[in-house]
């Protein structure tokens, strides 16, 4: 409840007319349906309404609550078991708008120790996908126009979409919360199971819900006052650990995850055959009676086939029937070759140990030999210059970021960005990715005298291995100045992060405009991670217009200090 | 060939589960198929483990295939059998009988693999 009102939206969770806003009638109504059930089994208050039972029982001490059987809930109580909890992260997928900011959802543990058979607790808007547009999308989100709801679904449905089709790394954070913290908990959502809360992405998301559920469950925890603005799903965990509720973690590699570890696998002869196989450019049996290859390496290459070919109708790249063939062939052929060695896909570095949200910075330095200054604000979240212990390689969310520089007695505005996303995708044997980046928002490299807004999209290609990466991108792009001027920039990079504690990333651009000047913009930045949430950045600019025969230099030489919270 | 009457009788169970898992994979997928209930109970397979075979079809198959995985120690523990790398092991051996044979409906299953099983 906030400033009295309840943040729920939907009429049926409540009994009076008013309940919404005004706590003592709906309390008094709740009173009267309790006592005055007209139903006796699941269609009864009670049933619906298990938590507010228990509650008015502990606090008003009452005793004489009219008997019903509550076989639905029951039943379900039954089936869930529920011991323990666990605040399960699915990290970010930058290529597709809806996961960039990764997702969480609570898992309640049953007795059993496959943890395949706990449910999990999903609160999602309903955006139908393939109808909704990027910008539709944003704009629903952000003003509500999405209604949310809630599922109670086996653990295995939620990895299968998270994991399997839509390749997210899925984090698992176990709470220490108790065996009947949890059951307060469920009850709670058994009564929300219907209802419907609109869907904002910053404020009452998914993520926000599972705060709600979290403080249910045990109320001298406040996860909720760690947020002021925005909720991102990532800042929960990080919120679960400052309030000392997540105990252990467990790591589940992607569909994605295990390709790329049997890219690693598989020997340089047998690294195409599974694609061969998989496009059918090879039999099946070519492979299996192939008396020079070894047999782990034949494991291996059956196997990372099975995920490919899953992979590949999962992205509709092939007819269902063709798959089926294609599946029960292989898997056959695969078992004939007995146990083979299990997949050990190294556990990346944990998302918990990755920088905060929010920065602030300052700097120092010098442009065109003359001191400047810089202070800088950006609510969320994470830019490629930015340490990426934690995060996942080549990605970039930002919004509302804002740089300021005092120089000469002028302050400035360095760059002002609305929003800009990045998604770098290396290129391998089993992912044939494209990257894209965008931008919108004001910024200082058309060298007026002042901010311009720009607004771009672009697309290329990265190609990677353990050390770094490259990329090649293609960006149309506009500038708004006293007119419209539009340019094509091609730019090539190099990120060097392989070690945790540092980082290098090097780009070089060249601009055509249709005003016939031309540029070029180098950057050089050399990053220092000196803890979870500082960095410490030396970066170099430099500038050129050419027009005519005219040409306009910048340079920056500055060094910044990061401070993430 | 076996040590003890106590892994024989294991070996048995196996077996039987194995069986079990065959016809249950027949029963779940012709269920989806047909749009049918099958009202058959099965005293080995609870019903706990059907629901679990027939929402993880695909990945118990590659996991059968490959002869260990999460699926199969999941669907080890709601069999209540302790030897999971024997289970896992024989279900691998028996990949053939598990999928392959039966009347035509494990065809079915798999959505029409003519060729081989018919």
């Amino acid at each position: 409840m906030v400033d009295g009102a309840s943040e729920i939206d939907d009429a049926q969770f409540f009994f009076a007319p008013d309940g919404k806003t005004n706590a003592k009638s709906e309390l008094d109504a709740t009173l009267d349906a309790l006592f005055q059930e007209k139903s006796f089994d699941d269609n009864s208050s009670a049933c619906k309404f298990p938590a507010r039972k228990v509650w008015l029982k502990e606090k008003l001490n009452i005793n004489d609550f009219v008997h019903v059987t509550c076989k639905k809930y029951d039943d379900t109580l039954k089936k869930l078991n529920p011991k323990s909890a666990t605040l399960v992260y699915p990290s970010a997928h930058i290529s597709s708008p809806t996961s960039m900011f990764g997702h969480t959802l609570i898992r309640i543990n049953s007795g059993y120790n496959s943890r395949l058979l706990s449910y999990a607790v999903n609160y999602a808007a309903e955006v139908e996908s393939k109808k909704t547009s990027m910008f539709m999308y944003a704009t629903k989100g952000l003003t509500g126009g999405f209604s949310g709801s809630y599922s109670l679904l086996p653990y295995y449905e939620k990895l299968k979409e998270y994991r399997d089709t839509e390749q997210r790394d899925v984090w698992e954070y176990d709470l220490n919360l108790s065996e009947e913290e949890v059951l307060k908990m469920l009850m709670h959502i058994w009564e929300l199971k219907n209802t419907k809360s609109d869907y904002y992405f910053f404020t009452e998301n998914c993520s926000y819900n599972m705060l709600w559920f979290l403080e249910i469950a045990r109320p001298s925890i406040h996860l909720r006052e760690h947020f002021g603005y925005d909720i991102i799903p990532l800042e929960t965990v990080h919120a679960a650990k400052e309030e000392n509720i997540i105990e252990s973690v467990h790591y589940r590699a992607s569909k994605r995850s295990i390709l790329l570890k049997y890219e690693e696998l598989l020997s340089d002869e047998n690294i195409h055959q599974p694609r061969n196989l998989v496009e059918s450019k090879i039999e099946l049996s070519a492979i299996v009676n192939n008396k020079s290859i070894d047999k782990q390496q034949k494991r291996y290459i059956l196997e990372a086939a099975l995920e490919f070919l899953e992979y590949s109708f999962a992205k509709h790249y092939m007819s269902e029937e063709k798959y089926l063939s294609l599946f029960h062939n292989i898997t056959k052929a695969r078992a004939a070759l007995g146990r083979g060695e299990k997949l050990n896909v190294e556990v990346p570095q944990d998302p918990l140990e990755s920088h905060r949200a929010l920065r602030v910075s300052a700097g120092a330095g010098y442009r065109d030999n003359k001191p400047i200054g810089f202070l800088g604000i950006r609510p969320a979240h994470h830019d490629l210059e930015d340490s990426s212990y934690g995060f996942l390689r080549g990605s970039q969310i930002e919004f509302l970021n804002l740089q300021l520089s005092y120089a000469e007695n002028n302050v400035s505005v360095e760059e002002a960005t609305i929003l800009s996303a990045a998604s770098l995708n290396q290129r391998s044997e089993f992912f044939d990715s494209f990257s894209w980046r965008a931008k919108a928002g004001w910024d200082r490299d058309y060298m007026g005298e002042k901010a311009n807004f720009i607004s771009t999209a672009g697309a290329g290609y990265s190609w990677g291995n353990k050390l770094a990466y490259i990329y090649l991108m293609a960006d149309p792009l506009f500038y708004s100045t006293e007119k419209i001027v539009t340019a094509i920039g091609g730019s090539v990079g190099l990120i060097i992060d392989r070690f945790s504690y540092m980082s290098t990333n090097l780009e070089l651009t060249r601009r055509w405009y249709d005003t016939d000047e031309e540029q070029w913009l180098a950057e050089a930045s050399q990053n220092f991670r000196v803890s979870q949430n500082l960095q410490l950045k030396f970066k170099y600019d430099y500038g050129e217009k050419q027009y005519l025969k005219s040409v306009q230099k910048r340079e920056t030489l500055k060094a910044v200090l990061n401070y993430y919270f | 060939m076996y040590k003890s009457n106590k892994e024989m009788v294991l070996m048995k169970k196996i077996l039987v589960s194995a069986l079990a898992l065959m016809a249950l994979s027949t029963l779940a997928m012709s269920d989806i198929n047909n749009q049918l209930r099958s009202k058959k109970s099965n005293s080995i397979m609870n019903e706990r483990a059907k629901e679990f075979v027939a929402s993880n079809m695909p990945i118990l198959e590659k996991e059968i295939a490959m002869g260990h995985g999460e699926s199969i120690d999941t669907l080890a523990e709601l069999l209540n059998i302790e030897n999971v790398a024997l289970f896992s092991a024989s279900l691998q051996a028996n990949y053939n009988r598990i999928y392959m044979t039966q009347n035509g409906t494990i065809a079915d299953v798999l959505n029409s693999i003519s060729a081989t099983s018919m």
